[in-house]
């Protein structure tokens, strides 16, 4: 079973940044991503290449549908909507427009309402717990990037 | 909104060696240049993104807390590197010729 | 719409709850109300809901309102039963009609405290939607910390 997010990739750190490339009258080259510093990606518990923004994002605009499901619990005609996730969040997203769309699968009642309070409710939990472990993985990779740029500070 | 080193540190691969002093500056000064117009790119889009939220009610607050720290990180991080650069610069004009 | 905009959905759906739970308690009050100041018994209502934009200041632009982010729920109207009331024989009552029966308001108490359970199912469900979304809001604020 493929790993749902890529492997923190173990990049090189340069050894000896002044020694290469010196000339003075060329900017550095272009460096291929794996020769790039990439303190960041590689810091444990910081959650690999994820795009955790992104993420937020996708849990609050899943949670405002559920908030709409459940004020519309007793709308004849309403039917249940949930928001598409926009792939993985391996890679970074520039921009993206979470859509609604009706979910399938639901019984509907008599009066043409099909919304489950217990998905509703679920739901509810889980986007909320999501949320929590997400910015919890954020600040910590915050964190840890402020005390990667601090540490080079010397007396 | 993306938040890592990497991301952050942009064009500030200038950890080549200090141009020696002349007219050899070139490079580095579009280095350094483009690593300021970063911090500024990051500090007018944390800006532009709580304006919105505070005065449109678009967006989210999550959104602006990650504009606002990679904002302030890639400030931090245009410092300490500026700070080394000087140190050096400092410790190569105290050698004697 | 941002978060801010699921506790206007809310809010509208405790809204919308709460006055389905004023009816019903009415009805209940008046479940044996022979006789009305506009004549005759009193009769059934009920509140019809329907999907509607929530106001809030953080809705958002009409655009995201259009793509279906916010949907709160409003009382559309208040249907007043309209159907023949039910016929009792009470010969002796001061509301018997020539033939000597009394009109009474066609209430089930029964379904009325079913409904009344749901309602305040569904009131319960708004109140911890906000309860979560505002905890999620919280947390976004720590991520300035």
């Amino acid at each position: 079973m493929p790993a749902p997010y890529p492997r923190a990739r173990n990049l090189p750190i340069r050894q000896n940044p002044d020694v290469p490339d010196l000339r003075p009258d060329q900017p550095p080259e272009q460096v291929s991503d794996g020769d790039r510093i990439a303190i960041g990606e590689n810091m444990p518990l910081a959650g690999g290449g994820l795009d955790l923004g992104s993420y937020l994002t996708y849990l609050a605009r899943r949670q405002e549908v559920v908030a709409s499901n459940i004020a519309n619990a007793d709308t004849p005609g309403y039917k249940t909507r949930d928001v598409e996730m926009p792939g993985d969040f391996t890679s970074v997203f520039a921009q993206f427009t979470p859509m609604a769309a009706e979910v399938e699968g639901l019984t509907t009642r008599n009066d043409g309402n099909n919304v489950s309070m217990d998905r509703e409710a679920r739901l509810l939990a889980e986007n909320d717990i999501r949320f929590n472990l997400a910015s919890q993985l954020l600040r910590s990779r915050i964190k840890g990037i402020r005390s990667a740029i601090e540490e080079g500070r010397s007396s | 909104m993306n938040v890592s080193l990497q991301s952050l540190s942009g064009s500030l691969q200038a950890s080549a060696p200090i141009a020696a002093s002349g007219s050899d500056t070139g490079w580095f000064a579009d280095a350094i240049g483009s690593a300021i117009g970063n911090v500024e790119n990051a500090q007018s889009q944390a800006q532009s993104t709580a304006s919105q939220l505070l005065v449109n009610g678009n967006g989210d607050v999550h959104t602006v807390a990650l504009a606002a720290q990679s904002a302030e990180l890639s400030l931090e991080l245009f410092q300490q590197v500026r700070n080394k650069f000087v140190a050096a610069y400092q410790e190569i004009m105290k050698m004697p010729m | 719409m941002s978060l801010f905009g699921a506790i206007a959905v809310s809010a509208s759906g405790m809204e919308a709850q709460r006055i389905r739970a004023e009816l019903i308690t009415e009805n209940l009050a008046n479940a044996e109300t022979t006789s009305t100041p506009g004549g005759g018994p009193y009769r059934r209502k009920d509140a019809v809901f329907t999907t509607a934009a929530s106001g809030s200041s953080f809705a958002g632009t009409l655009a995201e309102i259009a793509a279906g982010g916010s949907q709160g729920v409003a009382v559309s109207s208040i249907v007043v039963d309209q159907s023949d009331p039910e016929r009792r024989y009470l010969p002796g009552s001061p509301d018997a009609d020539a033939d000597g029966y009394v009109a009474f308001p066609k209430i089930n108490p029964s379904e009325e405290m079913v409904d009344l359970m749901g309602t305040y199912r569904s009131f319960e469900a708004n109140v911890a939607a906000i309860s979560t979304v505002k905890d999620m809001i919280g947390r976004s604020l720590d991520l300035f910390k």
